[in-house]
């Protein structure tokens, strides 16, 4: 792959007494890439994330960013970067306009706040102090503050966490557009529909190991030929693994389960042959495509039975 | 620079804006004030009577004549001749409420047209006393000069203020009470602000913008600092409005003192964050430090009160020294230990928790 790199991480291992939040992992991020962190709550995202900002000192491997070791008194490097973090705070008497110029004036260079507000779609709450804002808006807030510099590098932190669909759709937009402007995004998220949307590539974390990592497209093709098939029955117990086509058979935490089958029709027509019998009492039936979604909980759920 | 004055200002707007805060840190010692200052107000100053203590020593007989002369004055109701120290000793013992000195030969000098300089002590402590006497014993002096030579007055009264020792509950409190107020302005206002901000992952998010972390608590202390002087002016203003507290020191003084003791209590503030992990553990923390200084240093009782065994808790608390400061630089009162001392500790504890928090705060 030739792509010059704006991040490149390698071996990285933090621990926190006991816990080893992240354990070894390597990837690199492309300049103007959009770059995906996935992978289920305590997967060590934030940690990795903390670790590329400098907030956080890894315990073993190597960080590179923009060409320079982050730490945490690498001002120079802070300067370039764009830092939303997950789940920070503002001086909650502050307004809106007011918490922007107090980061700008931090900052050697920054956009023109106006912008900044129009960005965030936060206009009409400029005057509002912060600790009046809902969740979402000083989610925005927080997103606007990552701009604030005018970064070479933004590193998101589950951005879109607690945003409506339209104000997601919305900041989906603005990091694509900032990626036209040929910056780099590293994001975490929870949301693979989002990933699938916006990355050019994901790693997919658990237990601070890395258990995949490539384009959304080449992972779906890596990890499946077969097609999903959501079961939902009235009866837990079934066991549907031998059923024809069926290769592999996830349940997922609402309980649905899913058939991944090489030969959907003759899974369909079996299925509705039992059901029919009366052996298994099916309540809903859905086929769908293949998405990040399959992988992910291939990769990182609870429950895989082949 | 740009970036420390942007967080100055941020900290003002945010610290004014906060109304409960602004009332536990800003009113809340003021009424605290008026309420001992009128519940224990001591010896109220609108009594009219005025003790006069006269020393005439070799002024003749015409003294005698001054001295039947004032007894005669309505709002005269003592007049005592004696010698100097005696009279003085009786003033600063509150038994006089001013000592008029009458020079040898006055009353030939004055005939013959002469400056004659009349010295006449006074309580400085007790501002409304002071005018009261100055315009009777400088109306007295007018019309006696007149009926001897009718001429315009050659008389020159000079008023020097005596620093009385005997004081008012009040004047005691005062000086306390801006003590306490610095204390908890640096205890609760930075100790307790800074874990709260670190909770919150506020201070985090200062940290990952290129802000050197000097600058960022430079700015809290410098906003504190601010805040204390602002403070100690409004709690001044308002003893001396409401009680005639007489302000005795030297302003600048006055000011340095304010400013030390912030200081000190701003370091034991960011010393305190630096050891407790929550709120709730910082809080607790604050008050077992909190309610020992309030009643152990002396800053609402004189510590000669306090039984024999609780002295050498007395002897380690700042807030000891910063009372014994403040009361020496406002009031003018006698001395716990001498100031430099007062000083010297403050400057101690300063530097000690200021040193251990450089060492161990954390900003996460
Ligand atoms: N400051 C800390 N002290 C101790 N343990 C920590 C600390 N921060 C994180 N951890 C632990 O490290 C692991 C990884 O946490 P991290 O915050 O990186 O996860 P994450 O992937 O961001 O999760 P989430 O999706 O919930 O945000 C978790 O087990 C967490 O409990
Ligand atoms: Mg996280």
């Amino acid at each position: 792959m030739e792509m010059e790199k704006v991040v490149s991480v390698e071996g990285l291992v933090k621990r926190y007494g006991d816990t080893t939040a992240v354990d070894g992992i390597s990837f690199v991020v492309g300049r103007g890439e959009i770059f995906g962190l996935l992978g289920p709550n305590g997967a060590g995202k934030t940690t990795t994330v903390e670790c590329i900002e400098g907030l956080r000192v890894p315990d073993a491997g190597r960080i590179e960013v923009l060409g320079e070791v982050p730490s945490p008194t690498n001002y120079a490097l802070k300067a370039r970067l764009g830092i939303q973090l997950q789940g920070t705070a503002f001086l909650s008497r502050l307004t809106v306009e007011e918490t922007l110029r107090l980061f700008a004036a931090l900052y050697p260079r920054h956009r023109p706040i106006p912008e900044l507000l129009g960005l965030a779609a936060l206009g009409e709450k400029r005057r509002a102090q912060v600790g009046k804002l809902s969740g979402g808006q000083r989610q925005r807030l927080a997103v606007a503050l990552a701009l604030v510099n005018d970064p070479e590098l933004l590193v998101l932190d589950e951005p879109t966490t607690g945003l409506d669909p339209q104000a997601r759709r919305a900041l989906w937009d603005l990091i694509l557009s900032l990626k036209g402007e040929g910056r780099t995004v590293l994001l975490t998220t929870h949301y693979m529909e989002e990933a699938e949307e916006l990355c050019d590539r994901v790693l997919i974390l658990d237990h601070g190991r890395i258990v995949a990592l490539g384009s959304p497209e080449a992972l779906i093709a890596e990890h499946f030929r077969e097609t999903p098939i959501e079961v939902v029955l009235g009866d837990a117990g079934a066991d549907l693994s031998g059923l024809p086509g069926v290769e592999r058979v996830v349940r997922d935490k609402e309980g649905t389960i899913v058939l991944y089958s090489a030969a959907p029709v003759e899974t369909i027509q079996a299925l509705s042959a039992l059901s029919h019998r009366g052996e298994i009492g099916l309540r809903d039936l859905r086929l769908r495509r293949v998405s990040l979604e399959d992988v992910y909980l291939l990769l990182t759920g609870r429950r895989i039975r082949e | 620079m740009r970036a420390f004055a942007a967080l100055l200002v941020a900290e003002f707007k945010h610290f004014f804006r906060e109304r409960m805060a602004l009332f536990w840190m800003f009113l809340f010692p003021i009424f605290f004030m008026l309420l001992f200052g009128f519940v224990f107000g001591g010896d109220s100053e609108d009594q009219v009577s005025l003790r006069l203590g006269i020393v005439a020593e070799g002024a003749g007989p015409a003294a005698e004549e001054l001295v039947r002369g004032l007894s005669r004055i309505p709002l005269v109701s003592e007049v005592h001749v004696g010698a100097l120290e005696e009279e003085l000793s009786a003033l600063r013992g509150r038994k006089r409420d001013g000592v008029l000195v009458v020079p040898v030969g006055f009353w030939e000098r004055l005939r013959a047209g002469e400056k004659v300089r009349f010295v006449l002590y006074y309580d400085a402590s007790r501002t409304t006393t002071y005018q009261v006497l100055v315009s009777v014993i400088q109306e007295f002096l007018a019309r006696s000069e007149e009926a001897l030579t009718g001429r315009p007055r050659s008389f020159e009264l000079a008023p020097e203020p005596v620093q009385v020792r005997s004081f008012r509950p009040i004047d005691y409190m005062v000086p306390g009470i801006l003590a306490m107020t610095l204390m908890q302005l640096g205890l609760f206002g930075v100790a307790g602000t800074l874990v709260a901000r670190r909770e919150q992952k506020i201070l985090r998010r200062f940290w990952a913008a290129p802000l050197r972390r000097s600058v960022l608590a430079g700015a809290l202390i410098s906003h504190r600092l601010a805040v204390s002087l602002i403070q100690a002016a409004l709690i001044l203003l308002v003893a001396v409005a409401a009680f005639d507290v007489a302000l005795v020191g030297n302003y600048a003084l006055m000011a340095g003192v304010v400013l030390l003791g912030a200081l000190a209590f701003v370091s034991l503030g960011y010393l305190i964050a630096s050891f407790a992990r929550s709120v709730e553990g910082s809080t607790a923390l604050l008050q077992i430090i909190n309610f020992p200084m309030m009643f152990l240093s002396g800053i609402f009782w004189p510590i000669e009160w306090m039984p024999g065994f609780l002295r050498p808790v007395v002897y380690v608390l700042p807030l000891t020294y910063l009372g014994d400061a403040l009361r020496q630089v406002m009031v003018g009162a006698s001395p716990f230990v001498p100031l430099w001392l007062d000083i010297a500790v403050l400057g101690g504890w300063t530097a000690v928790a200021a040193s251990l928090s450089v060492r161990f705060f954390r900003w996460e």
